[in-house]
């Protein structure tokens, strides 16, 4: 399926809490204008204190870090490239939703309760939906994120 | 202001995203990925990348 021809590892760089974001974009400066071969880096909003960085050798990782300003040190070791799929999501937020799907809503006000999708807006990423348990039905519409699917149970 | 594309969640300044040319561009987005080297990084596979930039993880 792929066709890289270079053979990069992932590695993890110790950081300064809350700088991930900034350091990610200085050493992303650094690697054009010294042009390293680093072939990515990236910084989930989830991952305090750490980034990684994409490269075919931890020694173009150290040579990457060297004297910049809010890294610590490279962590020994590679990361499987599985465990960041879960940073890295391309399915979309509304898959599994349509028109009828019973939904327990995870987030907001509504937190808790059961809900049936009336409408999904997949570009967006909205569902428009209605609480079960309400004493009459208010269609509310809210991000695709704040609900999940109450498996095997349609209406 | 930054803003992430919606299709292709590369973060941009413009009105209109340079990969795509698609105009659903969002202010609330977290995380990133800079992809430096589109041929042979794994990680801009992953999000389907093609191109070098600076990409948005999750978009609201
Ligand atoms: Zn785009």
């Amino acid at each position: 399926m792929s066709e890289r021809t270079v053979r990069t590892s992932l590695y993890a760089v110790k950081v300064t809490n809350g700088q991930e974001r900034t350091v990610a974009l200085m050493l992303s400066d650094k690697a054009k204008v010294e042009e390293l071969p680093i072939a990515a880096i990236l910084a989930p909003a989830e991952l305090k204190g750490y980034i990684i960085v994409e490269a075919e050798r931890p020694h173009i990782v150290d040579e990457l870090i060297r004297g910049m300003r809010h890294t610590r040190e490279r962590v020994q070791g590679t990361i499987s490239p599985d465990e960041v799929n879960h940073y890295i999501e391309t399915r979309p937020v509304v898959e599994g939703l349509e028109e009828g799907t019973l939904v327990e809503v995870i987030a907001g006000p509504f937190k808790g309760m059961q809900a049936r999708v009336v409408r999904v807006d997949v570009t967006k990423e909205e569902v428009t939906i209605e609480i079960l348990e309400a004493a009459f039905t208010l269609p509310i519409t809210v991000h695709a994120d704040y609900v999940r699917e109450l498996k095997g149970v349609k209406m | 202001m930054p803003r992430a594309c919606r299709t292709c969640k590369i973060i941009t300044n413009e009105n209109v995203c340079p990969v795509c040319k698609g105009t659903e561009l969002s202010d609330d987005f977290s995380g990133l990925l800079v992809v430096l080297d589109p041929e042979n990084s794994l990680l801009a596979e992953k999000l389907e990348a093609k191109e070098a930039g600076n990409y948005a993880l999750k978009i609201r």
